[in-house]
């Protein structure tokens, strides 16, 4: 099953993160190392760190739902 | 809910194109590039060096370009006048290296040259000055502490004025204090570190659990909070604030909206802390040590503690004794270990929280994905600087090291501090913070409560003779 990290749901871009978390960077950094790779699931609207899996897996790149 | 991801209902608002969403691959070597912690342990040891080698060739070149008006303590608009064009060259040097320095690494994390570089000379002149402001010689009278002073003139500006977006790129709060902590541990003696070092881990760990059980606790009994929510406001509240949050929300697979929520409360609680814990630790008469230890408990962020610590140090003229005690307290005692917590809660997650349909099982390499990297650069610094100075008698290290090569580091710290202080102001927009509702605030407040008494018993009374020593 495919990882958080290679779906196209999965977003953990920094300036993204900085930019939909209002407030992050006043005391804390998407840039940060403890942030490691986590991101956001648009689809569930979780917090997620890249190693995760689900059903609703869909590669990077595939065809739009 | 299977593969380890708890699942809502997918989400049907938001944007869901097919397009991928922007991502970033931060792992292996890749960190040593993309992340601010690395790129603060390259810039502040090569600082450090730079300022070795410049101290042993006896040449003054670092010691100008730590040129600032802090501690002109100037009468008159004139001096000050005089002051900025006898030095003009230096103010714009030292403004070129921060501006090399720092618009060089950002680039390369990927913030664009073009925003960074306005936006830092903004800050740079403010931050001119914030020390212009600090090196009045009424200054202390009216209890104008340059911290304190960058912290509220950034938040009129950012509430008050409309700065535009692509201005507001330099303002690296945490970049900043991470350059700053790695310098720090070039004046930190590794010996301090080894001896007080325990004690920070231990008074910190008492402060920290008993915080986050009471507030997770509260979270769930009290206000019937979700639990994985309960973590994040709980680490957040009890071991770093916004980071610890992130880690949090990240290792329990929070909602996105319960990261929005603690962000706001540790934003707002933070900033409660940086104005009130240093007049409160002056009114109580307490010695620099044990309230720099008190408000290393207290704090949430290492950027909005060191501005408390810097402030209360400043008032009662031991400056190095409180930010001691602070360090020793939240970076030593909490920040090394978020990779740890984060772990410990992704465990429970996993095999209570989600016993049946846990999935991908958390990997312990998680401990060193999430360590606050830029730790490694203090210890560096810290044992590199003690290494190089032990063979120095006490009076040659006073009459010569101490001027020519601690202070000037000192002061260029004391820069990364400024723009950390200004830029925490700065990107403090109130009315872009999410809203929480009273039951998080309600947890998260009874918290802080815990959290301030118990560090403050144990500070004043428990631990009171050891860091009423620091710094003497």
């Amino acid at each position: 099953m495919g990882k958080c990290a290679e779906c196209r749901f999965f977003c953990n871009d920094p300036a993204w993160l900085e930019k939909n978390f209002p407030g992050l960077n006043v005391l804390s950094s998407a840039y940060a190392s403890v942030r490691a790779d986590a991101g956001v699931c648009r689809l569930r609207g979780l917090f997620l760190p890249p190693w995760k899996t689900c059903p609703d897996f869909e590669r990077a790149g595939a065809g739009g739902r | 809910m299977q593969g380890g991801v708890n699942l809502p209902e997918p989400n049907s608002r938001g944007d869901l194109s097919p397009a991928a969403a922007p991502k970033q691959s931060s792992g292996g070597w890749k960190e040593l590039y993309l992340k601010e912690d690395w790129w603060a342990i390259y810039l502040g040891i090569f600082i450090v060096i730079v300022s070795v080698i410049a101290f042993f060739n006896g040449s003054t070149v670092i010691k100008s370009l730590s040129v600032n008006p802090g501690g002109l303590k100037w009468a008159t608009f004139g001096q000050l006048a005089a002051h900025f064009s006898q030095n003009l060259n230096l103010y714009l040097l030292q403004l070129i290296a921060w501006l090399v320095l720092f618009g060089v690494s950002t680039a390369v994390m990927g913030i664009k040259p073009v925003k960074f570089i306005p936006s830092f000379i903004f800050l740079y002149i403010l931050s001119v000055i914030m020390f212009a402001v600090g090196g009045w010689v009424n200054a202390q009278k009216f209890n104008l502490e340059p911290p304190l002073v960058a912290l509220i003139v950034g938040l009129i500006i950012a509430n008050v004025v409309p700065l535009p977006a692509w201005l507001t790129e330099g303002f690296r709060v945490e970049y900043y204090i991470k350059t700053g902590i790695v310098l720090l541990g070039a004046t930190f003696p590794i010996t301090l570190v080894a001896s007080a070092g325990p004690v920070a881990l231990l008074q910190a760990t008492i402060v920290s659990v008993c915080t986050c059980l009471t507030i997770m606790y509260v979270a769930t009994r009290f206000f019937g909070l979700d639990r994985r929510f309960a973590a994040v406001l709980g680490m957040g509240g009890s071991v770093c604030g916004v980071s610890a949050s992130m880690a949090a929300a990240s290792a329990v697979g929070a909602k996105k909206e319960h990261l929005y929520a603690s962000v706001t409360l540790v934003v707002v609680w933070a900033l409660v802390m940086i104005l009130a814990l240093p007049f409160v630790a002056r009114a109580l008469h307490l010695p620099a040590g044990v309230a720099g230890a008190w408000i290393g408990t207290s704090e949430f962020a290492d950027a909005a503690g060191f501005a408390a610590a810097t402030s209360y140090g400043h008032m009662v003229g031991n400056e190095n004794a409180a930010i001691q005690a602070f360090t020793l307290m939240k970076v030593i005692g909490r920040d090394m270990w978020i990779g740890i917590w984060s772990f410990i809660f992704a465990l429970i997650a996993c095999l209570k929280w989600e016993k049946e349909e846990c999935g991908v099982r958390p990997n312990a390499m998680e401990i060193w994905w999430r360590f606050p990297k830029f730790v490694i650069g203090f210890f560096v610094a810290s044992i590199f600087m003690t290494a190089i100075t032990a063979g120095f008698p006490a009076a040659e290290f006073k009459k010569v090291v101490q001027p020519n090569l601690i202070a000037p580091i000192s002061a260029l710290r004391t820069w990364t501090f400024i723009f950390c202080f200004l830029s925490i102001g700065l990107t403090t927009r109130f009315r872009e913070l999410k809203a929480t509702g009273w039951k998080p605030f309600g947890a998260f407040t009874i918290g802080v409560a815990v959290n301030v008494v118990l560090g403050f018993l144990l500070s004043t009374i428990a631990f009171q003779s050891f860091w009423s020593k620091l710094g003497r």
